[in-house]
């Protein structure tokens, strides 16, 4: 499979107090058409900073030291800004964490929606389509929600109009960052289910950036754990659950309370911080709170490739 | 043991909407809980539920139609019981960061509800170290302001508040809503500690079952305002009475692509308290629902000992338990 989009040796710094906050470095992974990318990582890691830039959306301030992202081979990171313009909602379309602030709140979903639609092609933003649209993202009278405000419906109602407003233009990429993190679990498993029905009419790619591993091992076809800024491990979803190669992933796994048994008295932790991004350790970012950590583990770290398809960023990787 | 919390039938309602209006809308319907000494006791429900209107309620801070209150075995009525209530029970807010007053240093931030219930406090400082070592943050931190911890610590911030004077119950209200994996471990290993080493009952506010389960010994399941189901943590979610119940634990996203799950636990949301549905007021999502659920209203009935249900098919489910069904209220 040729990837869709594909991001290489990325490399992106902010300002900071003290020199500069490396917030990724060297991240490389790539999505196919039809495939859903889960990205993992706790707070800090670099995941939105990734996503952020895979629709050339970084912050001010934010600098591009070095690699690309390329959408079907063109680098974005180097488009005009009337091209951008083109790719942001055509091409790769973005959902955000909390609906309630993607809208606007003085005006209608059916005047939004429209907005989105009609940006590119006046002919799409029908009320028809719209309503369309609404209905397969379950919402269940989509001809009166077309006429309601952003605070007359739910956290859940909002996200579901939020993914159509994304899919009525038709993208290539589709972006969710932390899509299910405001909800109720109830509302979390019918976003996750109605993802996944969408995937089998949708010839995009979807990517999924979250702190939650069971979204991730709900939805996704592949998984890449981000640590530090950069990409620790990448490969399908079934290995990385089941054989995880890198000691942060295994770190990460084992103390989700989903897994643990709820009669141990106490549930595991990664224990340490993370490391301060403007000034890391060398060699492995995570050897300081790595309970397997070896001499080695000082130097540069290799990429290694312990199965096809899979990728891991330690000195014992290769087991 | 006289629990350190009773609810008894608290019932509360809000104005229904109008200037005018007359109508009051109920939130909490003739709920009834106890949390004893040392317990901790989970509250779990969807957005809507009521969990956050009752730790209001439980402390004061929202108007209740009826019903009684007890702590410590003494009634709750005037404004000086509640006045006690707060120096004796204390509350872990869900936004950690937020709850804490950005122009205050951490070390004054801690030792301040001593100085609100004017407690002699010869040393804030030292008081302040040893309310911070009790949460596992180095002393030096009482010299920083709110924004710049990180968000375990300021719940850890939050924690040291909530000991401040000593208190016999915390009420937490998602105590670690945003926080990371790793760290929301470290978080409850915390919790628990505390409540072995100084005997803390708990009363838990939370949607995020994977936690519950590791920290409440029991669980009270509420919808729409009154509570659905409730039991020992380890046997509802080893057979969950209520089918609510059943449907939140497996709407939970598993952390194994082995075990995903083909079909929806559940569908819709919580119906508004403006319209309420007659009978069984889960019939609207129940996946087993029968003519009986949309006809009338279930009781809440024991279905096994220290376990409660309200469900009109327990009959058919729990054939296999043993005990009988007593009811307890209606």
């Amino acid at each position: 499979m040729t990837a869709l989009l594909s991001v290489q040796d990325l490399s992106v710094s902010y300002p900071a107090a003290r020199g500069r906050l490396q917030a990724l470095r060297g991240a490389t992974l790539s999505v196919g058409r039809g495939e859903a990318l889960g990205i993992v990582g706790e707070s800090g890691c670099g995941k939105s900073t990734l996503a952020a830039a895979m629709i050339n959306l970084l912050p001010n301030g934010a600098r591009v030291t070095g690699g690309s992202v390329r959408l079907n081979g063109t680098d974005i990171l180097q488009l005009a800004p009337a091209a951008l313009r083109t790719l942001r909602g055509r091409r790769v379309a973005m959902v955000f964490q909390d609906p309630m602030t993607a809208f606007n709140p003085v005006l209608t979903i059916g005047r939004q929606l429209a907005d989105f639609a009609g940006a590119h092609d006046a002919a799409r933003a029908a009320p028809a389509r719209l309503a369309a649209m609404l209905t397969r993202v379950g919402i269940p009278d989509p001809a009166r929600c077309l006429g309601r405000y952003p605070h007359e419906l739910s956290g859940g109602m909002r996200q579901r109009v939020a993914i159509a407003a994304a899919l009525l233009t038709e993208p290539d990429v589709l972006i969710a960052d932390e899509p299910t993190t405001a909800l109720d679990v109830t509302m979390e498993a019918q976003i996750i289910h109605l993802l996944r029905e969408l995937r089998a009419s949708f010839d995009g790619a979807i990517v999924i950036v979250t702190h939650h591993l069971g979204v991730v091992a709900e939805l996704c076809d592949r998984v890449a754990v981000m640590y530090a800024g950069e990409v620790a491990e990448t490969g399908p979803v079934d290995a990385i659950f089941h054989d995880p190669r890198h000691p942060y992933t295994q770190a990460l796994l084992a103390c989700d309370p989903a897994v643990v048994d709820p009669s141990a008295a106490r549930l595991p932790t990664i224990g340490g911080r993370i490391p301060d991004l403007t000034d890391l350790p060398p060699g492995c970012a995570f050897q300081p709170r790595c309970p397997v950590a070896l001499p080695v583990c000082r130097q540069p770290v290799p990429r290694r490739a312990p199965a096809p398809g899979r990728s891991v960023l330690c000195h014992r990787g290769a087991r | 043991m006289t629990p350190v919390l009773e609810v008894e039938d608290l019932s509360v309602d809000v104005p229904g909407a109008g200037f005018l209006s007359r109508t009051r809308l109920p939130v909490l319907c003739q709920v009834s809980l106890r949390v004893a000494p040392g317990e901790s006791l989970a509250l779990v429900g969807e957005s809507g539920s009521g969990k956050s209107t009752l730790a209001r309620a439980v402390m004061g801070l929202q108007p209740v139609r009826a019903g009684r209150l007890r702590f410590d075995g003494q009634p709750l009525r005037q404004p000086a019981d509640y006045a006690r209530l707060r120096r004796d029970a204390a509350m872990m807010f869900q936004d950690a960061t937020a709850s804490l007053s950005p122009r205050l240093t951490v070390g004054y931030l801690v030792t301040e509800p001593c100085r609100i219930h004017r407690r002699p406090l010869p040393d804030p400082d030292r008081t302040a170290r040893e309310l911070l070592a009790a949460v596992g943050l180095p002393p030096g931190i009482a010299l920083r302001y709110p924004h710049e911890l990180s968000g375990g610590q300021a719940r850890r911030v939050g924690v040291a508040r909530a000991l401040a004077l000593g208190p016999r119950l915390v009420i937490a209200d998602e105590p670690t809503a945003g926080l990371d994996v790793s760290v929301q471990a470290e978080v409850l290993n915390l919790l628990a500690d505390l409540r072995r080493d100084r005997g803390l009952g708990y009363l838990i506010i939370s949607h995020n079952l994977a936690l519950v389960r590791h920290v409440a010994d029991r669980i009270a399941v509420l919808y729409l305002g009154r509570v659905v189901e409730e039991g020992p943590t380890a046997r509802v979610f080893a057979a969950p009475a209520h089918p609510y119940t059943a449907s939140l634990i497996a709407a939970e996203p598993k952390p194994d692509p082995r075990r995903r799950r083909a079909d929806l636990a559940i569908r819709g949301e919580v119906p508004s308290i403006l319209r309420r549905p007659n009978g069984c007021e889960f019939h609207t999502r129940c996946p087993k629902a029968q003519d009986i659920c949309r006809r009338a209203a279930p009781p809440l009935v024991r279905v096994a000992p220290g376990r409660l249900a309200r469900c009109h098919l327990l009959d058919q489910q729990q054939h296999h338990q043993q005990g009988e069904h007593h009811a307890v209220d209606h």
